[in-house]
């Protein structure tokens, strides 16, 4: 079966999430437990903890957001292009020029956002 | 039990339960957690399908990026927590509240699972197209080779959407486009 | 890999449409960028002329079988292609005047007249499913450009939310489709569905998604709930594209994806069909009767003609009821396209959207008020115009096949809907305006109205050359 070559990748699943838990629980186990306000505080690199965790971030960031998630479909797309190069035979020309084509259209997309200011930082 | 039914279980009782837990749990980004469980489990679910790019691309996409974006999202909005209001809502959205609430919460749930069982009783009975062909390796050359070369227009369409969901995401959102 | 690029010539000319204005706005300064509309309208006429060599060759079929330039999806590509125009050539000052981005305005009509374009010339679920996504998405992102009205972006996240939904709907009936036949190729899958397997029960629930998807993108009832809303929020013009294009795309997707894919199942989804025709009709024109909104009126008379429409794809399992089908729609596309213009000027250039701002038009804006007459005169279904041609040939085509219950409904609906059209005439012809300067109607405006005015009255006039060619085109011995 050709499953079979999985189980090495649920064997790294399992000692993974295992390394965390058996971590934590030893920590539980050994570790002395004495709390105090200022050790329960969220811990922010020696500064005092201000406010909520949740801020309200720019709207700004969201187009960085949204540019990185079409760029990682992109990516996605190229994987098995590259993988594939050698394969494509007599029809490698036309498949050339797909992929340009396509990294063409969103590289304009890439422009668009970069000549409507959006990727500026102030 | 065969050993890749119990992981199928295992695996489809994970998404359900997560998925679940996206829409009644009141912190909205431990609603975006649940969401991420629930796209890795299904990302197993394919691998075990010996469909390994697509496991990947799901990890990637969905666990990585689309679960990103929604976070982003939810720390632009001033929401972070699901609570009944205190008002007296009008005539419908009552009615709707009840039949969301505690006491009927599993009015939904017993929905989907009417559904799901007559879906399987649906299913039992039919011989699906099964492939026949034996997956050897990685999935990854074929995918590539039917991708690049029959269906190359919507492979080139899926840049024209992409292209066009940027542009709008842009107008929607950025400040003063002109 | 044989690309025959003849073929895909109007949609290619129109991606590169898209791309070439993408560019010129980039480069354009601010508020200069009003020979965008004629480049773009430019374009769309050279990508209409891009059809002519697809009709000159016998090949149809390209891209592995995934897009066929048939006499159907000629048919339809003139149709999306003339819409586009239309709406560009009344677009300029409106945009102006709304503030609304120009450029992206016509990157977004013109990927989705794009992606409709594909939605009638696919034969294949995959190409027709992207084509459908990229018409709704772009059209999600139109309803919600007035981003300072809090009416336009309540339309766009309901016109938004209930699409993805409907996306999701037939999705999951494609799911079903694909796991019994394997296969995502219309012809293919029309082969395998035939015999004893069109019987089993799975085949019926795969239908049955199917024609709630498309139900939905439709707006037919009772799928219809974002139809008022958009209607009424989103910007006037956008509302005039919407209420024309993404709907006739998925009707074409509709009569090619089942008389093609599940002509042997068609007992069943022709009955689906014919429920939502009579509960659309009925829903659409009782509805409307209520309304004091003109845009909100149109949001419900369109689910009506959406209702009428599907009386003609209840019989699509013959000839003519596929070509009353494309006839009603170029009418339906013709005069739905006049009035928009027309309530789009009163709109923007005049008093409002209400029908109290109509009184005393006939005055005012005679043009206008004439025009808005002649389009309610052929929603209506009276001769001599384009909508009573097009509702005769969908009620011969069901009565023919033996739906007379259905003609007989599709008719009292037809004098319903004559309650909600007159109560706008009597306010224009009667009523006293509150004001005696004319509506200042751009001049595109008033070409797109006065173009729309002789096209309704050519159909209902000359209406054999254009049934002639919707019948050559349904008549294809590709198509069964």
């Amino acid at each position: 079966m050709a499953s079979q070559s999985y189980i090495d990748v649920g064997m790294f699943a399992v000692i993974a999430i295992g390394f965390v838990v058996v971590s934590m629980w030893l920590n539980r186990v050994v570790a002395p437990f004495h709390p105090d306000r200022a050790k329960l505080e969220s811990y922010e690199c020696g500064e005092d903890p201000l406010m909520d965790a949740q801020i309200n971030f720019h709207i700004r960031y969201y187009v960085f957001a949204l540019t990185f998630f079409v760029f990682d479909v992109e990516a996605i797309f190229m994987y098995p292009w590259a993988v594939n190069f050698r394969n494509f035979g007599s029809n490698a020309l036309f498949v050339i020029v797909e992929m340009f084509v396509f990294l063409v259209i969103l590289a304009l997309g890439l422009a668009y956002a970069w000549r409507k200011k959006v990727l500026q930082w102030v | 039990m065969n050993p890749q039914v119990l992981l199928f279980l295992v695996l489809a009782a994970i998404t359900a339960v997560s998925a679940v837990r996206v829409v009644t749990t009141e912190l909205i980004t431990h609603a975006a957690l649940f969401l991420a469980l629930a796209f890795v489990a299904v990302a197993g679910i394919f691998l075990q399908l010996q469909a390994d790019f697509l496991a990947a691309a799901q990890v990637l996409i969905y666990a990585g990026a689309i679960t990103t974006m929604i976070i982003f999202a939810i720390m632009l909005s001033d929401i972070h927590e699901i609570k009944p209001s205190d008002q007296e809502d009008p005539f419908p959205v009552r009615f709707r509240r009840r039949w969301a609430s505690r006491q009927w919460g599993f009015f939904p749930v017993l929905l989907a699972l009417l559904f799901a069982g007559g879906m399987f009783w649906l299913y039992r009975g039919t011989g699906f197209a099964l492939s026949t062909e034996a997956v050897s390796g990685s999935t990854t050359v074929q995918l590539g080779l039917q991708l690049f070369n029959e269906y190359a227009l919507p492979f080139e369409l899926a840049s024209i959407l992409l292209l066009v969901a940027m542009i709008g995401a842009i107008i929607l959102t950025a400040k003063e486009v002109r | 890999m044989s690309f025959d690029y003849t073929l895909l010539l109007p949609e290619l000319i129109l991606t590169a449409l898209a791309l070439v204005v993408l560019v010129i706005d980039l480069s354009l300064a601010p508020g200069k960028k009003q020979s965008l509309t004629w480049i773009t309208f430019a374009g769309i006429l050279v990508a209409m002329a891009g059809i002519w060599p697809a009709t000159q060759t016998s090949a149809s079929q390209t891209l592995s079988g995934m897009v066929s330039s048939d006499g159907f999806s000629i048919f339809f590509k003139v149709l999306f292609l003339t819409v586009a125009a239309l709406i560009t050539l009344a677009s300029g000052p409106y945009l102006q005047q709304k503030r609304l981005p120009v450029g992206e305005f016509y990157i977004l009509l013109l990927s989705a007249t794009l992606g409709m374009m594909f939605m009638s010339g696919s034969r294949d679920l995959i190409t027709i499913y992207l084509g459908l996504e990229l018409a709704s998405i772009t059209s999600y992102i139109l309803a919600g450009l007035l981003r300072e009205d809090p009416k336009s972006n309540e339309a766009a996240i309901k016109y938004f939310l209930n699409g993805a939904m409907a996306s999701a709907v037939l999705l999951f009936g494609l799911s079903l489709v694909y796991g019994l036949t394997g296969e995502t190729h219309l012809d293919i899958i029309g082969k395998v569905l035939n015999g004893d397997i069109s019987h089993w029960p799975i085949v019926g629930v795969a239908l049955v998604f199917l024609v709630a998807g498309f139900g939905f993108k439709m707006a037919a009832a009772p799928f219809h709930l974002w139809t008022p809303d958009a209607y009424e929020g989103a910007p006037t013009l956008v509302t005039a594209f919407f209420a024309v294009g993404p709907k006739a795309g998925a009707m074409a997707a509709v009569l090619r994806a089942f008389t093609i894919g599940f002509a042997a199942s068609s007992g069943r989804w022709t009955e689906l069909f014919a429920i939502l025709a009579v509960v659309s009709m009925f829903f659409g024109n009782l509805t409307a009767l209520w309304q004091t909104n003109v845009k909100r009126m149109m949001a419900y008379s369109s689910i009506a003609h959406i209702g009428y429409l599907l009386v003609g794809v209840t019989v699509a399992t013959t000839v003519p009821g596929v070509a009353s089908v494309m006839f009603y729609l170029l009418a339906y596309a013709v005069m739905t396209l006049g009035a928009f213009a027309v309530i789009l000027a009163v709109d923007a250039f005049g008093p409002g959207d209400q029908v109290g701002n109509y009184a005393g038009l006939a005055t005012r804006s005679p043009l206008l008020a004439w025009g808005l007459t002649l389009f309610f005169v052929s929603m209506i279904g009276i001769p001599p115009t384009g909508g009573f041609m097009g509702k005769f040939y969908l009620f011969s085509a069901a009565v023919q096949n033996g739906y007379v219950w259905l003609a007989v409904v599709m008719a009292i609906n037809s004098a319903i809907s004559v309650g909600y059209y007159y109560g706008i005439v009597k306010e224009m012809f009667v009523g006293k305006p509150l004001e005696t300067t004319s509506v200042k109607a751009p001049a595109g405006v008033t070409a797109v109205v006065a173009i729309t005015m002789v096209v309704t009255l050519m159909l209902g006039l000359y209406a054999s050359p254009f049934l002639n060619w919707a019948t050559a085109a349904a008549a294809l011995p590709r198509f069964f």
